[in-house]
């Protein structure tokens, strides 16, 4: 089959909330855009459903509504991982610009009264948290960039990124779910936005997809960035929350933020003895405080929410639906009334993140978002600065704007390899041509079984050694998988993604040899956080021989950020 | 198992397969009805449901949401 050809001066990955504001970015600076996506960017990506919350600082208020206070936070919880004037150019310098991006596209981050609805959770200082229907966030937005003359390619499954001479990286291929159409596309600047990496972890409920993030965000941008010889940072940390039991769904913020408890099997309130801010603690304590009572035997651990009053509780459960909207079908069919009944919760399947809401993991960007290659920038949940939706919608507009200004240093695009296109299009064709008697959902299950094992809540040497080696034995499986249609070979495609993330996941964690943030990275053989050796990042870029080399790199800060 | 489609209400138009961010929904090969292809593949997301303009989607959870058990973590 002959690849369908295209040229353009910005491509961007992945059509969710970070890559369709680059893409509106780009083409308001000029650019020729095209976005290509898995599914349709309308309802596509982590907030294809809605989404209730934007984090903002606004001014009103000295002693926490402010870009230092917002600094401050950042740094004293996320100390090692996030790196201060990073944030501040690319979320701080564009949180203006991002406010006015949702008025641009139609939707309102303001109450039909004008004035903003503010909820505080997770340690944070003061109610940063402005909750707002955001249920047609993603058709709006999907519109939007239609409408500014992008090409959007729907349904167009990323294989790799293309990389020229002197390792600038310069397009991708591609090919559709649907008709396995293959696409080759050069650009002289690519944006990489593509969420986070999940369903690397077992899933407790035993549905794979039936994840707190969205399941279709599988380290995609990560995998191929590293795998082109891109930089990753703080992918070591595990991520969970606190879910419905059974239910995969987000809404632990909204639940925190409007005064909801945590209460054990025998009706204790717990959460003070993880941490002195009880509830207000942030999301890993959280996890940690249920995670542990569950395993003394003290569960079930529920949510209590009867205490609230009734406009709370109306607006908590209105808001829940915001974020997922089948939240209260869920509450429905398993007949609780927030108003009477306990809701039972549990501790989320894991997934690679950073340690909290305000930093990330992934790509490693500079104050551009700009990767360590040239040509290669990266916006939202899949870089490592970035996190949460204000960071997706200003990182995105910071990435369109700084990678036309990267374009513009250029007549041309450097030309892609033939040999390198021709290595990704056999590579694809393998597993529909394969023959072969393994499916990807077994591999799947194999690949998250090693994973939990190794980099669960409890981890060590010899946890890593015994997970790495069964991940040789698992991509030595790799020509055995066998797709019958373009839609498995997407699926498979995304579990070779999390196998190139997790040997990363791996290498890190075993390269940082301390405990930090809680079960992010809780290590049996070195137990203790360790701020004199191991406060920074640790780089993941690979060798010669294509596997993850680590590289720590501290980071200092001022003696006033983050100590109050 | 989500979603379910209501085949006396639903017109056939197609709005839930582009809607759906985990292409759980296709036509079937006449173009007329939509049905879930891959069921396991649901993130109950309730896109389909919010965009099907006749109402015909409702969300029902499998079993091993209304049933959770197992050990956690």
């Amino acid at each position: 089959m002959r690849a369908q050809e295209l040229g353009t001066d910005l491509l961007v990955i992945g059509g969710g909330v970070a890559g369709l504001n680059a893409a509106m970015s780009g083409a308001e600076q000029g650019l020729s855009v095209v976005v290509m996506d898995k599914a349709v960017i309308e309802r596509s990506g982590h907030t294809a459903g809605g989404i209730d919350h934007f984090c903002a600082f606004l001014n009103t208020d000295p002693a926490w509504d402010t870009r230092d206070s917002y600094l401050d936070y950042t740094v004293r919880s996320s100390r090692g991982a996030t790196r201060p004037d990073v944030v501040d150019k690319i979320y701080c310098d564009n949180l203006p610009a991002a406010m006015e991006r949702f008025e641009k596209i139609g939707v309102a981050l303001r109450q039909s009264d004008g004035t903003y609805f503010r909820t505080q959770s997770y340690g944070q200082p003061g109610p940063w948290w402005v909750n707002f229907n955001g249920k047609r966030l993603k058709p709006s937005l999907g519109r939007a960039v239609r409408e500014a003359g992008c090409h959007v390619l729907d349904r167009m499954v990323t294989a790799d990124l293309l990389v020229g001479p002197d390792s600038r990286v310069c397009g991708a291929v591609g090919f559709h779910m649907r008709t396995g159409e293959q696409c080759v596309i050069r650009a002289k600047a690519v944006v990489v936005a593509t969420g986070g990496t999940n369903r690397l972890f077992v899933n407790p409920t035993g549905l794979s997809f039936n994840t707190w993030m969205c399941p279709a965000d599988t380290g995609d941008g990560e995998a191929m960035s590293f795998r082109a010889g891109a930089a990753l940072a703080n992918v070591e940390y595990l991520r969970m929350t606190v879910v419905p039991r059974g239910f995969g769904a987000p809404g632990l913020n909204a639940l925190v933020g409007m005064g909801a408890k945590l209460v054990n099997g025998v009706g204790e309130d717990f959460m003070t003895r993880y941490d002195p801010l009880g509830m207000n603690g942030p999301r890993y304590k959280l996890v940690e405080g249920v995670l542990t009572e569950l395993k003394a035997h003290r569960g079930p651990v529920y949510i209590d929410c009867r205490h609230l009053d009734h406009d709370a509780l109306d607006h908590l459960v209105t808001t829940l639906s915001y974020d997922k909207d089948t939240f209260g079908d869920f509450l429905d069919q398993k007949g609780v009334d927030l108003r009477y009944d306990l809701l039972e919760v549990a501790p989320s399947e894991g997934m690679q993140g950073g340690p909290n809401e305000v930093c990330g993991s992934g790509i490693r960007v500079d104050d551009h978002c700009a990767g360590t290659l040239p040509g290669l920038f990266a916006a939202g949940n899949c870089s490592d600065q970035n996190r949460s939706l204000h960071m997706a919608v200003t990182s995105g507009i910071h990435a369109g704007k700084e990678a036309a200004r990267f374009v513009r240093e250029y007549e041309t695009g450097p030309e892609p390899s033939p040999s390198q296109v021709e290595d990704i299009r056999h590579r694809l064709r393998g597993p529909m041509e394969s023959g072969g008697r393994t499916s990807w959902r077994e591999f799947e299950n194999v690949l998250q079984r090693i994973i939990t094992e190794a980099l669960g809540p409890a981890r060590s040497a010899w946890g890593f050694s015994l997970a790495a080696e069964r991940l040789d034995r698992l991509e030595g499986w790799v020509d055995q998988v066998s797709c019958d249609t373009f839609h498995d070979l997407c699926r498979f495609q995304e579990l070779y993604n999390i196998m190139t993330t997790a040997r990363c996941m791996l290498a890190a964690a075993d390269h940082r040899k301390e405990s930090r943030f809680g079960l992010c990275h809780k290590r049996i053989d070195f137990p203790d956080t360790d701020n004199e050796h191991w406060q920074g990042q640790i780089l993941v870029a690979r060798d010669e021989q294509g596997l993850p080399a680590c590289e720590f790199n501290p980071i200092q800060y001022s003696s006033s950020e983050g100590e109050s | 198992m989500p979603p379910v489609i209501d085949k006396e209400v639903c017109t056939g138009c197609g709005t839930c397969e582009d809607s759906c961010p985990l292409d759980v929904l296709y036509m079937n090969d006449a173009g007329d009805e939509p049905f879930v292809r891959y069921p396991d593949e649901c993130w109950h997301c309730g896109s389909c449901r919010q965009e099907c303009p006749e109402g015909a989607i409702e969300i029902v959870f499998p079993l091993q949401v209304m049933i959770p058990a197992g050990t956690v973590s």
